[in-house]
């Protein structure tokens, strides 16, 4: 069985307001998949530097997703954001320079448009990009997508629709769970959505063996009766 | 007796191409071909600010208000539409 190292997944995209849809996407889709999703947001210590943090975390993971779809020019300042690309190059110096295990890193480079990154970052032009178009569907696809190709060719996988038709149900679900939980939606935390994440999916398996057996069970007795 | 002769009447059949495959390739490939598993879902790496039980308490709780709320909801409804059909016909 292979370790935490193996089926870890960094997820290296904005955290603001308008990509959290996607990033809540990704980060289903990668759970889904039968791996963690990690990302900066998982430690809340101050006493450490950010970019040891991301170092530490880049370290531990194996594979890594990186959307750079918002590299654009901020209004305000009129300078573009470079954290994501900066992360970016981070993953690909330790798979170039890291040991043995560090090397066999696997990433997935996601933008918007298919030649777009190439105006901002031309040094990955020989890299293949897979587009989403910010949409959730597109991006659970290609993550799926790139998870079944990472994965070991004796694991079934589910497919893109059926991963983006259970992210539907889920996200129906959330709003109700942070009702019960007395949680804000809005104030969601990375951790506290990927527990949401993990136990949900658990919790959609194992009733449903249950309920066809007990049904099974239930059918006989009656017909024993009769 | 009529095993062997089985055997040999499908060898010849195989020779002269009768038999385009062999059965005893699906032996062959339950050997060889590792069982396929469905994908584990994982724990989250950290605990959020909720336990394990605490958030499958509430996944229960809201599969079974979604379960029940419908039902109350339609009832409703038809009680509505009952109450609005009855006082819109007309008297006399």
């Amino acid at each position: 069985m292979p370790g935490d190292y193996q089926l870890s997944v960094f997820i290296n995209c904005p955290f603001d307001r308008t990509y959290r849809k996607l990033l809540h996407a990704i980060v289903f889709a990668v759970h889904d998949c039968g791996y963690i999703a990690r990302s900066a947001l998982e430690i809340t210590d101050t006493s450490q530097v950010r970019l040891a943090k991301i170092f530490r975390i880049i370290s531990e993971c194996a594979i890594g997703i990186h959307d750079i779809s918002r590299t654009e020019l901020d209004r305000r300042t009129k300078l573009p954001r470079f954290n994501m690309p900066l992360e970016l190059g981070m993953f690909l110096g330790a798979k170039q320079y890291g040991d043995a295990t560090q090397r066999r890193k696997l990433c997935l480079v996601l933008d918007r448009t298919p030649h777009r990154y190439q105006k901002f970052c031309s040094d990955n032009a020989g890299q293949d990009i897979s587009t989403h178009g910010r949409n959730s569907e597109r991006a659970i696809h290609s993550v799926r997508d790139f998870l079944r190709n990472a994965a070991p060719s004796d694991v079934i996988i589910p497919g893109g629709a059926k991963i983006y038709q259970r992210y539907l149900r889920f996200s129906k679900t959330v709003p109700a769970l942070c009702r019960e939980l007395g949680q804000p939606t809005d104030k969601l935390t990375f951790r506290d959505y990927t527990g949401f994440v993990s136990v949900w999916l658990k919790e959609q398996e194992e009733p449903k063996r249950q309920i066809s057996f007990r049904q099974g069970k239930q059918r006989h007795i009656t017909a024993t009766n009769a | 007796m009529q095993l062997a002769r089985g055997w040999v009447a499908a060898g010849l059949k195989r020779r002269r191409g009768q038999i385009r495959c062999d059965r005893r390739a699906f032996c062959w490939l339950n050997i060889f071909m590792a069982p396929k598993t469905l994908r584990v879902v994982r724990d989250s790496k950290y605990s959020g600010s909720f336990t394990r039980q605490q958030i499958e308490r509430a996944i229960r709780n809201v599969e079974r208000t979604r379960e029940v709320g419908p039902s109350v909801d339609k009832r409703h409804g038809d009680h509505s539409a009952r109450s609005t059909k009855s006082a819109s016909r007309p008297k006399g």
